[in-house]
């Protein structure tokens, strides 16, 4: 598959995180979900599910996450992900997952 | 630490008996020791929560402890009770082969198959024997077991293959779990402050096989839900050691075993003890001199 790298917005990237975890979750509803709401101590996101989600971070970032460097809080919620995880260079390749709320639920 | 040599003396008396194989044996005061202080922890167990003293047996089921993942999450420390094949011919032929080696040790023999595992940790009892229940009220539950961990080097009551853990465990809402843990933590510190023991309180992970691999470890990072109460002898020779933990398990533990809240998987917590490890602590900082423990 061709890929064409392009830069993320950090909106896009708060919408691409939305998507995935509505797509991941049956805990709540999409109107429920806000940027603040917290995900690993409701369960909204298990901990199985964190792997999954550094996956799908590392596949939209288009960069690794060494899990060593991670600190309390940085799976908190949108909002925290956000600001651990989001440079404003970030290269993305152009996929489903990199265009916010058209995205598809992971394998 | 105020008392370096307190240990060796009761080593070299035989209050305390080393096993190198991570064991220890206890006798005279060292006993008295272990004894007062497993009666504190029950003591906070029973006064200020209702519950009642258990004993629980050697093995828990494999098949339990599958329910949670154990033998992936923490294969390296795992302790498997292995018996010979029920086969009496497969007995004859095994003996006939010589069942141990000069040095000592046994040759694998045939084998039965395995369905227990010495208990790990005391608390997993409990979430065996309440599987499928509706827990309607927090309930507090506590007990001491041997608990058997296998390590790649042991010393003196500070890290043992076998030790004895006391436990105290809340099922209920998650509401009622976390003030539990937050009253354990705070009579832990003022515990400490009073009788003047060097500890501190910091946040861990579990000892989790291949950590970085396991999606649960890195949960425990980003979002920690242990403490550890760390006692420090300060003598530079020995690393801190915890003599407590206290663990939210959030409802990983009710979604595990089917205990059920209403119609939400039960929250759970647990608080730890290792005694041995508090009688180093006692030891290191008050003397071998039972007069002088503040227990």
């Amino acid at each position: 598959m061709t890929m064409t790298v392009t830069r993320m917005t950090e909106s896009e990237l708060r919408q691409a995180l939305r998507a995935w975890i509505l797509a991941s979750t049956a805990k709540l509803e999409a109107f429920e979900l806000t940027d603040q709401t917290a995900l690993l101590e409701t369960q909204i996101v298990s901990s199985l599910q964190l792997m999954e989600l550094i996956l799908f971070l590392e596949e939209t970032l288009g960069r690794s996450i060494d899990v060593t460097t991670l600190a309390p809080g940085a799976f908190h919620s949108i909002d925290a992900i956000t600001s651990t995880f989001f440079t404003p260079t970030s290269p993305t390749p152009t996929s489903p997952a990199a265009a916010g709320d058209t995205s598809e639920p992971p394998p | 630490m105020t008392h370096p040599a307190a240990l060796a003396r009761w080593l070299e008396r035989g209050d305390v008996q080393w096993y190198e194989s991570g064991q220890v044996a206890l006798r005279g005061d060292a006993l008295e020791l272990y004894q007062r202080l497993d009666r504190v922890f029950l003591g906070w167990a029973a006064r200020d929560h209702g519950a009642g003293d258990e004993l629980v047996p050697a093995f828990l089921p494999a098949a339990a402890l599958g329910k949670i993942d154990y033998l992936r999450s923490f294969p390296h420390l795992v302790t498997l009770p292995l018996t010979l094949s029920h086969d009496p011919d497969e007995i004859r032929r095994y003996l006939a082969a010589g069942p141990q080696l000069p040095d000592g040790e046994i040759r694998l023999p045939p084998a039965a198959p395995i369905r227990d595992v010495l208990t790990p940790a005391a608390c997993y009892h409990f979430y065996c024997r309440h599987a499928g229940q509706t827990i309607a009220a927090p309930t507090y539950l506590t007990t001491r077991a041997t608990c058997y961990r296998r390590e790649a080097r042991y010393e003196p009551l500070t890290r043992l293959w076998s030790f004895s853990l006391r436990e105290v465990v809340c099922l209920g809402p998650s509401e009622a779990v976390q003030a539990f843990l937050e009253g354990f933590a705070a009579k832990l510190e003022a515990f400490a402050r009073q009788i003047e023991l060097p500890v501190r309180f910091a946040t861990a992970t579990d000892p989790f096989f291949d950590p970085k691999q396991n999606p649960r470890w890195i949960a425990q990072v980003v979002a920690p839900v242990k403490r550890e109460v760390l006692f420090d002898a300060g003598d530079g020779d020995r690393a801190p050691c915890a003599i407590a933990s206290l663990n939210f398990h959030r409802t990983y533990f009710g979604e595990a075993f089917g205990m059920r809240h209403g119609d939400q998987p039960v929250s759970s917590g647990c608080v730890g003890f290792g005694i041995e490890r508090w009688m180093h602590a006692i030891l290191a900082t008050f003397g071998e001199d039972p007069r002088a423990w503040p227990v």
